[in-house]
């Protein structure tokens, strides 16, 4: 992959953002921000990332609600749910919602960087495909 | 603390058996070479002050001299001090124990004070909080965060409901898995200045801190 992975972080903890955009800019990622469900469902459709950090608990429009219709408007984007919120329910409500990863707050350093490296693959993956 | 010396929380079985004054003893705490930190505590404690959940024993102290009536609940709410204890090592590196003893109006924080809350929902639902004042406010912002916090600002606020709902989160695990709940749910975390919780089945528990003194109340519906 040539060019930067565009990274979208959706949380409503200013702290969060901060802390995993500077983690993310470490991975060499270009990262966009969004406070809530319902501001990253329009950054998706706009901006056109390559993958979403997803909290769940947030203001507005939830991560849940948010990943239902991200899956509608961008079937194959990956999605990872990045929440406190991880029983095992909402663990399988996610994945069965098609997200690619759940990672339970707080991340260490590690799980980010992992789940970035699988991003990778898979976008680099389709771009093989395509040509 | 817990973590470090095989999960046995020497500080808290040293403070209920009324050994060691809680401040000081985490002064000390703080002092001790790491290394040695758990055979030092071992070697203050008597044999008959040994416990394996001192916690919760020093929970149900503070529920036996409180004015409310406590049934099952008093169960959730000592798992809730217990993982929190845990959770301010673990996440802050600040030791902290339970005053085994009620809050009364002399002991109760005075001046300005902060509170951070958080429902979490199952087929129960308990509302934690944690009040402090504005020394030992920024102290654990600033432990969380990593950042160089110098007042109480949005990002100081940030912080504290982020550790609340990092908290929360890994609380809900415990709890979903316990009563079996369907799945557990929590609310968006909220802060307020000067306010006094109030609630069902209510629970103050002041905890003394290497940064100071702070108390967790617990209770079954919403305080503010």
């Amino acid at each position: 992959m040539d060019r930067k992975l565009k990274v979208l972080i959706t949380d409503d903890s200013r702290l969060l953002r901060k802390k995993l955009r500077e983690e993310l800019e470490k991975l060499d990622c270009e990262v966009y921000e969004a406070e809530n469900g319902k501001d990253a469902i329009m950054d998706v459709l706009q901006s056109q990332p390559d993958c979403v950090f997803l909290d769940i608990v947030m203001p507005e429009v939830g991560g849940i609600e948010a990943l239902q219709v991200i899956r509608e408007v961008s079937p194959d984007l990956p999605v990872i749910m990045l929440s406190s919120a991880g029983t095992p329910q909402k663990l399988m409500t996610t994945l069965k919602m098609g997200a690619m990863d759940f990672i339970q707050k707080p991340y260490t350093s590690e799980q980010i960087a992992k789940a970035v490296a699988a991003v990778r693959k898979k976008v680099d993956a389709h771009a093989d495909g395509n040509q | 603390m817990p973590t470090e010396i095989n999960e046995v929380n020497f500080p808290q079985c040293l403070v209920n058996a009324g050994e060691r004054d809680a401040q000081k003893l985490l002064q000390d705490i703080m002092a001790m070479n790491p290394e040695e930190r758990g055979r030092n505590l071992a070697q203050m404690l008597p044999d008959d002050a040994f416990d394996v959940h001192p916690v919760y024993h020093a929970v149900e102290r503070v529920a036996e001299g409180s004015a409310g009536e406590y049934g099952k609940e008093l169960d959730y709410y000592s798992d809730y001090i217990e993982l929190f204890v845990e959770s301010c090592w673990k996440y802050l590196h600040i030791p902290c124990v339970v005053e085994p003893y009620p809050v009364t109006e002399s002991t109760r924080l005075k001046g300005m004070t902060y509170v951070v809350s958080q429902r979490v929902s199952g087929d129960i639902s308990i509302v934690g909080s944690v009040l402090t004042g504005e020394k030992v406010f920024l102290e654990m912002a600033r432990a969380f965060s990593g950042e160089d916090l110098q007042e109480v600002d949005g990002m100081a606020y940030d912080s504290m409901e982020e550790f609340i709902n990092v908290f929360s989160g890994l609380y809900s695990i415990q709890l979903a898995e316990k009563t079996q709940s369907k799945d557990v749910e929590l609310d968006l975390p909220r802060y307020g200045v000067n306010v006094i919780p109030e609630g069902s089945q209510k629970l103050e528990i002041a905890l003394a801190s290497s940064v100071g003194r702070f108390e967790v109340i617990l209770a079954m519906d919403e305080f503010f």
